[in-house]
């Protein structure tokens, strides 16, 4: 660009500075300067590295990864102490995912509610829901989470005495006392169905319906756009999926699933689900804590509509659920998107505050593997990777739903 | 309430356009709301009236204060201000602390012609020195909470003096502003005293609480614990990761490629990560990198983890901001023929932070609220302290009381952070043509 020897002029009076170094010269140097800095910083932490390693008496490398881990896992179906710690790191993998996944469907509704609330314009919805956001926004979500694990979880009464609802005792079953959902000290059972024979014909009959209905929406919208009459796509979609589901029912719906309610024995639940006192009081909190950012995101969407948009909207004839239909939910959802997948993230990592209620996830499972061998480094930079990974996936999401709705825009 | 009379109106309004079946779904939706609010509240007034044993609060003050910050023998007057008449050795460091920093703030509010940070300081004073005079209306409906409000005269005096000092600083700040004369140059030194007078007070009631060897005992960072700790930790970690964020922010636009790669990943590899996970790094780094001879103490590594964890956020704020700010800036401050340097501390930067101040401040609160997390790394700021008093043999189950005790105060702070910051944000967008365009 620039010649290679032009002077740097001194921005006061513009007095020239000796000519040494011209402008590509100097961020050269910078550069160099930097890049050194960093890299002494990073050689002294691999140095440290090795150092502890080798005073301890450790090998580099993945290999313990093999070994047998020698711990158990509460919140585990299959694992025992002889598996090994990748295994285990697997397991803790999985419980994370367990909490998050579920975690996220329970908060998006439940801000969204609250959102709603929050927009409905009635005074007393509008300011239980603001008081609701303020107090579960301004406190720590591990105070939280702590408050309902042993200020809620392990205060609930005992499992003899346990706290029942659509309690069920059936001769036929032995005379033993079974609910549809259980609340004790020793967690939530919760009332499940059981697949049988034809579950897997059933099942496959659902999927493949559900491909037919999005089929039949396609073609009703396709249809609607060339003639230009009113497409009833969902409703078309619906019945379509509703009759495959029957008839699916019809064929093997005999013996395919079994209800099972939990009962209570003397030291844990039988049957059903059951989500232990630690799982349950991590998910509320996260979900609780989730919802208020995820209705203030949702409402933040909601008011960027314009009232303009609104009244357009009214002008043409549509009416309300149209209008929420056609002009304010497409183009709240743009705003409301990108927000909404960082919240969605944070949850995610916030379920990493499992190890301050004991439940093992997977940084808390990982710092285990760690303490036990040794392996900090390597243990702390795995997860690290995998919450990497877990964001990366994220914002890859993000950008390609980023690049669909710009295609929308004109 | 202002909005009550405005919503009712509207809900009027809207009632006649929508009709009755809108309004039979409001009165439902307002029931259901009341019916909440009830279930809720005197659940809670129960608990806290008839339940709830909060004499382990009140037996805990000082320790969910200042954890188990040592007595220390207090040099001559001092002491006998701040310990009662006999007193030569207690736990005064706080209190001094407390006294020099509002001292400080009330100096330099009062060069500066302020208020803001004064009457923040004069409220929470003031509400504290309120409490137990609430103490005798509520012994009728709860005695145990009565108690705990009256526990916290026992710090009666001390408070007093703290506000009688900040009110004097105020006075003798403002005599100043009054005294000196109205040109430029002197509205420019009132400014660096402003400053300087913010710093004397800090840095007095740092070395007061750390000590300062040849005349002030050094307590150990180990001793700090509670609110004390939490609120250190976060004074700290906020004022180192605000440059460092607006470093690293600037670092990402750069046009040198290392610098770039170098900020975007490490922007991109903090916020991908747990705050957990950067804590125990930080733990763990720390020591690796000093080499294995100087143990750094735990409060070192705890303010590393919450710095480095929150300079990343708040780079991905401020670029925001920077992004705000328009070419033409840039231009017209070369052709004035500023220096890049001067052209980003005295033209961008401004605009560019005061446009991002909530999610700056949104990021403050996030901190503060983050700190709870170092119990992992051993230290027992507030809600350490909390676990701690609950495991107390005679206060042991008392976990709730403790939790919500905390939970308030955290709330306390969190909310005023965020109500500061939105009339920092209005005043500073007064004059701003901007906020007539929104108009």
């Amino acid at each position: 660009m620039s010649g290679r020897k032009r002077p740097i002029r001194d921005r006061r009076g513009g007095l020239r500075v000796p000519d040494l170094l011209d402008e590509r010269d100097r961020r050269a140097v910078v550069q160099v300067v930097i890049g050194v800095v960093v890299a002494l910083v990073l050689a002294r932490f691999f140095i440290g590295v090795a150092e502890d390693f080798e005073s301890r008496g450790l090998s580099p490398g993945f290999g313990f990864l093999q070994n047998a881990a020698g711990f158990g896992i509460s919140e585990a179906r299959a694992f025992t102490e002889t598996d090994s710690y990748w295994q285990a790191f697997r397991v803790g993998l999985e419980n994370t995912l367990r909490v998050a996944v579920l975690g996220i469907i329970l908060a998006t509704p439940l801000g969204a509610l609250i959102a709603l609330a929050r927009l409905s314009g009635n005074p007393i919805a509008t300011r239980v829901s603001a008081a609701y956001i303020e107090v579960f926004r301004n406190t720590p979500l591990l105070v939280q989470l702590i408050f309902w694990y042993q200020g809620v979880m392990l205060r609930l009464p005992a499992l003899s005495e346990a706290r029942t609802w659509g309690a069920v005792t059936a001769d036929a079953d032995g005379g033993v006392a079974r609910s549809w959902i259980a609340l004790s000290q020793k967690g939530v059972a919760l009332a499940t169905l059981i697949p049988g024979d034809g579950s897997g014909a059933f099942g496959a009959a659902v999927v493949g319906g559900a491909i037919a209905a999005a089929l039949v929406l396609t073609w009703r919208r396709r249809r609607s756009a060339r003639t230009g009459e009113r497409a009833f796509g969902l409703t078309f979609a619906g019945l379509t999926w509703l009759m495959i589901a029957t008839l699916a029912w019809i064929a093997f719906g005999h013996g395919a699933f079994t209800l099972e309610l939990p009962s209570i024995e003397r030291f844990r639940y039988a049957g059903g689900i059951v989500l232990s006192p630690e799982y349950s009081a991590l998910l509320v909190g996260l979900v609780a804590y989730t919802a208020a950012f995820i209705a203030e995101v949702v409402r933040g969407g909601v008011q960027s509509v314009s009232s303009g948009q609104y009244e357009a909207g009214r002008a043409v004839g549509l009416d309300e659920g149209q209008l929420l239909r056609y002009v304010v939910f497409p183009q709240a959802l743009r705003v409301i998107v990108p927000p909404l997948t960082n919240q969605y993230l944070n949850l995610t990592k916030n379920s990493s505050l499992a190890i301050y209620i004991g439940y093992p996830d997977l940084f808390n499972v990982s710092l285990t593997i760690g303490n036990q061998t040794g392996q900090f480094v390597i243990v702390t930079a795995m997860i690290m990777a995998v919450y990497l990974v877990l964001s990366l996936v994220s914002s890859l999401a993000m950008n390609a739903y980023g690049r669909r709705i710009r295609l929308v825009e004109r | 309430m202002t909005g009550w009379s405005t919503e009712w109106v509207d809900f009027r309004r809207q009632a006649r356009i929508k009709g009755p079946l809108w309004i039979a779904g409001q009165a439902l939706l307002t029931l259901a709301a009341l019916w909440l609010v009830w279930a809720l509240a005197s659940g809670a007034a129960r608990w806290a009236l008839d339940t709830a044993r909060w004499e382990v609060i009140s037996a805990n003050l000082r320790l969910l204060a200042i954890g188990r910050y040592p007595a220390t023998e207090a040099p001559g007057i001092i002491g006998s201000v701040l310990l009662g008449e006999a007193g030569a050795t207690g736990v005064w460091r706080p209190w001094a602390a407390l006294i020099a920093l509002s001292a400080g703030i009330g100096l330099a509010d009062g060069i500066g012609g302020r208020r803001g940070s004064s009457v923040f300081i004069a409220k929470s004073i003031g509400a504290l020195l309120v409490l137990p005079l609430l103490s005798g209306p509520v012994a009728m409906i709860g005695p145990a909470l009565a108690d705990l409000l009256e526990a916290f005269s026992a710090g009666r005096t001390r408070f007093a003096i703290a506000l009688v000092t900040l009110g004097v600083g105020w006075v003798i700040g403002s005599q100043i502003r009054a005294w000196a004369p109205e040109d430029f140059r002197s509205r420019r030194r009132l400014l660096v005293a402003e400053r300087a007078a913010w710093a004397l007070g800090l840095l007095a009631a740092c070395a007061v609480i750390a000590g300062l060897e040849p005349w002030l005992d050094s307590v150990p960072s180990g001793r700090w614990g509670g609110l004390l700790l939490t609120l250190i930790l976060a004074a700290v970690s906020i004022a180192l990761s605000f440059p460092v964020g607006v470093l690293l922010a600037l670092g990402r636009r750069s046009t040198l490629p290392l610098v770039r790669v170098l900020c975007v990943s490490y922007i991109e590899l903090i916020r991908g990560v747990p705050l957990v996970t950067v804590l125990y790094m930080a733990s763990l780094m720390l020591p690796l990198v000093l080499g294995q001879d100087i143990r750094p103490p735990d409060v070192l590594k705890g303010i590393a983890g919450l710095t480095a964890f929150s300079a990343a956020y708040l780079a991905e704020d401020v670029r925001g901001g920077l992004a705000a700010v328009g070419r033409g800036q840039f231009e017209a401050a070369q052709a004035v023929g500023l220096g890049t340097f001067a052209t980003y501390r005295l033209i961008v930067l401004p605009q560019a932070i005061r446009a991002v101040i909530p999610a700056v401040v949104g990021q403050f609160i996030s901190l503060f609220k983050d700190t709870s997390l170092v119990i992992i790394i051993g230290l027992r700021e507030l809600l350490g302290t909390a676990r701690t008093v609950a495991a107390q043999d005679e206060f042991i189950g008392l976990f709730r009381e403790a939790l919500v005790f905390i939970a308030i105060i955290y709330f306390v702070f969190s909310l005023t952070m965020s109500r500061e910051s939105r009339r920092l944000e209005a005043r500073l967008s007064a004059g701003d043509e901007g906020s007539s365009r929104a108009r």
